[in-house]
């Protein structure tokens, strides 16, 4: 088995910690992993992405376009940029909130993310549109916009983990006070 | 011992098998033994050291030709007289390319220096072309040529220097696969094109919403219109400073850089009023020198120190003011203000820079003043304490000139359908904006004048 995800999103919005979980929970089950992502000045609203590979026989952290099983999209315009990366017949979980970049509020671009979801929905066969923000109101923190995502793409059975598996690593992972808002964030569906 | 690991290999991680703790040796250092023939670094002594090192290092390479981790892979196609020489990350994106592939000989360099010399003499053995790829210096492909000329070897050696592989920048899978498949005559297969995406907003780096540095180069952005001023900057978060609309850093070179910058220019620009930008972390690990040498050499500079208590930017790292080490023990903080007074800094302020008023006054009296003088902004980093209530815009007092929007560049201010709006998700209350507003228009912060 190998498995090429793809996370990516706006700097913030907990994809890079996203990504360790999916690696501890690999790490748990005896699944070799390896990942690269960006970080530092990205992280200040800038585009972040993370690039994870489960499976044998890997050399490289990174996978070339065209070969990714799954884009988890935390932002609309950032699953739309990351999308050459996809493979054929592979699977997208995309965020349906956008992130007004500070750019575009200074030239007063109209920038609504709609036009980058029926771009999706346009050229990928399996595109999962989640209403992470809503599911984050409804929980009551935007901490939980990462596991609301993670949830939605583990129950659409492209990872070789179940929800109850990320659960067990998150609980080692979060504080004991976050655990019953991120489990419940898992299980978001909208 | 050296490692330099290049660009992607800083930035990513791998499960790895490990060993149970008893099939490890264990190197017990035997501890400072006395020995000034040894430790004292005399002319006498770095001359034998000199000698000692060279015949060290030809006994080294013969070493790393018999070293597990420097390997040639033989070519799974047969007759092939291509190889490719390669080190690294670059080693996995070529593997990556060559997967499935009637692949020529690879040879693996794990040792750059002290080079592999008789292993590459073998690896280079019957081959009429090496493509090497390498990130940074072409190490590999000047060593490479060295060998071939050493040993008459009609061995042409690609790469950097013959422009067959970019000169600078990250390589990546696609460019390597690129590379190699024109080094080996191969077609790299079409794939369908995309239907072209709509427009992608850019995302330049910014600071966070909430961040004090926004306010401290408003502050002094403020308290400097209508005045010559140049404004150095150095590494750290603050760096973002030079973004629009704040436009506030001028230079950025390398960490300490700003306060000597700074000099400089002031010595060449008399009638400029010069600021040197560093952050705390930065001040401790590279700017006193500087700060020392402006004081000694009568610069006439003001020093401003962004202290939001920790490093920022690399991931909240505690430093000496913190009063907390990297092991977690808590010991006393170093002062940045007892420090600059220590040097000889006359003049040292501290100030709040999201009480603006005050911070924009405080930088105009304290630039006036002759000679070096410092002002310490202290505030938190956003992301390390509790945000505050997020601001709220008074939709009947809002004009929506954008005044906000167009001196602060906060993310946590947007447009929702041509009006001002506070993004709560990201506001934390700092309460600038509404110090900013004209109107008063923005409110429900603590901060709000």
């Amino acid at each position: 088995m190998q498995s090429n995800i793809l996370i990516c999103g706006v700097g913030g919005q907990g994809i890079v910690l996203t990504s360790k979980l999916i690696a501890a929970t690999a790490m748990e089950h005896d699944i070799p992993v390896m990942s690269a992502e960006t970080i530092g000045m990205a992280q200040k609203g800038g585009s972040v992405f993370s690039f994870l590979r489960l499976g044998d026989d890997i050399y490289c952290p990174m996978f070339p376009e065209k070969t990714a099983d799954l884009i988890i999209g935390f932002e609309p315009a950032e699953a739309v940029r990351m999308l050459p990366y996809l493979k054929d017949g592979g699977q997208v979980v995309v965020n349906t909130h956008p992130i007004m970049p500070v750019t575009a509020t200074l030239s007063g671009s109209d920038y609504t993310g709609t036009e980058m979801l029926e771009y999706l929905q346009r050229n990928v066969e399996n595109v999962l549109l989640v209403d992470g923000t809503k599911g984050c109101e409804e929980i009551g923190s935007p901490k939980v916009l990462n596991m609301i995502m993670l949830g939605a793409a583990v129950r659409n059975d492209v990872l070789p983990f179940s929800v109850d598996d990320i659960e067990d690593t998150m609980k080692k992972t979060v504080k004991p006070q976050f655990v019953e808002m991120n489990s419940k964030a898992l299980r978001y569906n909208n | 011992m050296l490692f330099r690991p290049t660009t992607r290999v800083c930035h990513g991680y791998a499960s790895i098998e490990v060993k149970d703790e008893n099939e490890y040796k264990v190197n017990r250092p035997e501890g400072f033994v006395k020995d000034s023939s040894k430790w004292v670094i005399f002319p006498r002594l770095s001359y034998n050291a000199h000698i000692h090192i060279e015949e060290r290092n030809a006994e080294l390479s013969k070493v790393f030709s018999e070293y597990s981790r420097n390997v040639i892979l033989p070519e799974k196609a047969q007759g092939c007289k291509k190889g490719i020489a390669t080190h690294g990350i670059s080693y996995t994106y070529t593997m990556e390319a060559l997967r499935d592939k009637e692949a020529p000989r690879v040879f693996k360099v794990s040792t750059p220096f002290p080079f592999p010399e008789q292993q590459a003499v073998e690896f280079l053995s019957g081959l009429d072309e090496v493509l090497c790829i390498e990130e940074l210096d072409p190490i590999i492909e000047r060593e490479l040529t060295y060998i071939c000329g050493k040993y008459h070897l009609n061995t042409k050696i690609l790469g950097k220097l013959t422009h067959n592989v970019k000169t600078a920048g990250e390589n990546t899978c696609a460019s390597v696969l690129g590379n190699i498949s024109a080094f080996m005559g191969w077609d790299i297969p079409e794939t369908a094109k995309l239907e072209e995406a709509p427009a992608l907003p850019v995302r330049p780096p910014v600071l966070c919403a909430g961040c004090p540095h926004r306010a401290s180069f408003f502050a002094v952005k403020e308290a400097m219109k209508g005045k010559k001023s140049v404004f150095c900057g150095d590494i750290g978060c603050y760096t973002l400073g030079n973004a629009m609309p704040l436009d506030m850093v001028d230079t950025c070179l390398c960490m300490g850089a700003g306060v000597n910058i700074t000099q400089g220019i002031g010595k060449i620009e008399p009638d400029t009023k010069c600021f040197a930008f560093v952050g705390d972390s930065t001040f401790f690990a590279s700017a006193i020198t500087g700060a020392v040498n402006a004081v000694y050499n009568q610069a006439d500079m003001t020093l401003v120190i962004l202290d939001n208590s920790t490093t920022a930017m690399t991931g909240h790292q505690p430093h000496p003011g913190t009063g907390r080490t990297m092991m977690g023990e808590v010991v006393e903080k170093v002062s940045i203000q007892e420090v600059l007074r220590g040097i000889g800094v006359k003049t040292v302020e501290t100030v709040n820079p999201l009480e603006l008023k005050k911070s924009v006054e405080t930088v105009k009296r304290v630039a006036d003043e002759e000679g070096v003088k410092a002002i310490v902004f202290k505030s938190p980093c956003a992301v390390l304490i509790k945000p505050d209530k997020p601001a709220v815009i008074d939709s009947a007092k809002c004009t929506s000139c954008k005044k906000c929007i167009k001196t602060l560049g906060c993310p946590g201010i947007v447009l929702r359908d041509g009006k001002v709006a506070i993004e709560n998700s990201l506001c934390t209350g700092c309460g600038l904006c509404s110090q900013v507003c004209p109107f008063g228009a923005i409110g429900g912060t603590g901060n709000a004048e």
